[in-house]
């Protein structure tokens, strides 16, 4: 019951959320030439350093090797963003939650919100990129809003966890960088899921990334092995995972927000 | 409810514990007191057995020393926190009018901080847009209105925050040591519209240092004592109480 009192106050206050996503984005990209551009940069810089590492010089066998890696990369790098900025999103509030009474999970909802219009942002750019490439448009694009939205959750979950956590101790920001980092080589983004052995399975696709990014290239490269690479029970599975992290994260978020004001 | 519906606030029995020393302690600290078996944080009561009414268009003041308990009681009104014991009750809109700079990011215009601001205290934009000209007004900041925050004065800050919070119409403003800060002519102006506002029956509650104001203003002031009320009235018995009680009060009270 509190909980439905606590989500329609945040529906009420979603001005507030789209004026913070507004004010996020306008302070990001002001005051620099390129805006949104460094945003893309940083990507693709990093997309074509990985094509030529793996694919000339370790001579990685994977067709379309760019693709393979662009189609993971665009979730992986809203993912990282946006739980970085997750660390922050109250603490550099400390005001505002200090003086004024308002719904708290604006601002870890409000990061989330700016990530998910860069992933989309990025999504613009890959489809660009694939229409240039003689790669095929399938039907299975239609399977990309459900991974954004099965990733959304997930980044929503950390995002309520890490903010919060972040308030009582400042190593969180620093665990998450290296969490992410260890994140980043478990997540099939470089290399393909079957390079790793089955054995590890059980526990490797327990990271719901895994899904997503496979999911990712099944949407764009429909081919029989990447289809196979990320199976409909391997994405229900990371669907699941993420919701419950979701559930998790928010109910953490509720039982701390009251005691926030005297903690920041 | 029924019986004091008229109260625009009401604390009964209310009590605020804050806990002490390092709220954020380090892992070497944590680690520390673990082996040192101290997991209880100390604890001090920064409010203790407030029990207040404030009735609908009434203006109260707050005195006290500093780290009287003056700025957790307007907390506990806002709904910022939460009360250890005790109940509060307000009705209708409340709002808070910032300290300078909070909710104000430097980098952003005066013209988006009203938006965000107003958003945060819980008003719909196309109200805050069809009050935007009056709020410029007030503040007198029409030529820097689109400038970046950062450029403004300590004053213009405070302009721009006390103009949002007296043009979006909250039924119980909530004001904290702020309007020091301006000169003489836009304080002239805060008492007319602090008038205006008292005839239109909103409630104010004031913490202030400033006597004169408190003793012109209000027609009832509360003395708080390290998280004590000790005295509530009329405002001229209640400051010259607490004049007495505090040395150089002369000093004090000339501002």
């Amino acid at each position: 019951m509190e909980i439905a009192s606590n989500l329609r106050v945040l529906w009420a206050r979603r001005e507030l959320i789209w004026l913070l996503v507004l004010r996020d984005l306008k302070l990001r990209y002001q005051g620099s030439l390129l805006g949104f551009m460094w945003s893309l940069l940083v990507p693709l810089v990093q997309i074509l350093v990985l094509t030529i590492v793996f694919r000339r010089f370790m001579r990685l066998d994977i067709p379309n090797y760019s693709v393979f890696v662009f189609c993971a990369y665009v979730p992986w790098i809203v993912f990282q963003t946006v739980l970085g900025d997750s660390c922050k999103s109250l603490l550099e509030q400390r005001d505002l939650v200090r003086k004024v009474r308002f719904p708290h999970e604006a601002l870890p909802i409000a990061t989330l919100v700016g990530g998910v219009i860069h992933f989309l942002l990025y999504l613009a750019v890959l489809l660009a990129v694939l229409a240039c490439i003689p790669v095929h448009f399938f039907p299975t694009l239609l399977l990309i809003p459900l991974l954004i939205l099965i990733q959304a959750a997930l980044m929503m979950g950390l995002g309520f966890l890490f903010s919060c956590l972040q308030v009582y101790y400042h190593d969180i920001a620093y665990g998450v960088q290296v969490l992410l980092m260890v994140w980043f080589w478990l997540t099939p983004i470089v290399y393909p899921r079957k390079a790793v052995p089955e054995k590890y399975l059980f526990w490797y696709d327990l990271n719901p990334m895994t899904a997503i990014v496979g999911g990712f290239r099944r949407a764009v490269l429909p081919t029989p092995e990447l289809i196979q690479a990320a199976p409909w029970e391997l994405i229900a599975q990371a669907a699941a995972i993420s919701l419950l992290v979701l559930i998790v994260g928010y109910l953490v978020f509720r039982w701390r927000s009251w005691h926030l004001p005297e903690v920041l | 409810m029924g019986a004091n519906a008229q109260n625009a606030i009401s604390l009964q029995g209310v009590g605020k514990q804050f806990a002490m020393g390092q709220a954020k302690p380090s892992l070497k600290t944590l680690a520390l007191n673990l082996v040192r078996g101290q997991w209880a944080t100390r604890r001090f009561w920064a409010l203790q057995d407030i029990s207040l009414e404030v009735p609908q268009g009434q203006f109260l003041g707050v005195i006290g020393p500093n780290g009287s308990g003056k700025s957790t009681l307007l907390s506990l009104i806002a709904g910022i926190l939460r009360p250890t014991v005790g109940q509060v009750h307000t009705q209708g809109r409340i709002c808070t009018l910032l300290e300078l700079g909070a909710g104000f990011h430097p980098d952003l215009t005066g013209r988006d901080s009203i938006f965000l601001n107003a958003a945060i205290l819980g008003i719909p934009q196309r109200r805050i847009a069809a009050a935007i000209e009056a709020i410029i007004g007030f503040a007198e900041l029409e030529q820097f209105i689109d400038e970046p925050i950062r450029a403004y004065s300590s004053g213009m800050k405070m302009r721009l925050g006390f103009a949002i919070a007296v043009n979006v119409e909250a039924d119980i403003l909530l004001v904290d040591e702020v309007l020091a800060v301006g000169d003489e002519q836009f304080q002239h102006k805060c008492y007319q519209k602090a008038a205006e506002l008292h005839t239109q029956g909103r409630t104010l509650v004031l913490v202030s240092h400033d006597l004169p104001v408190i003793e012109k203003f209000c027609q009832r002031a509360v003395w708080l004592d390290r998280g004590e009320l000790r005295a509530d009235g009329d405002p001229g018995p209640v400051l010259r109480e607490y004049e007495a009680s505090v040395p150089h009060a002369d000093e004090l009270g000339a501002k």
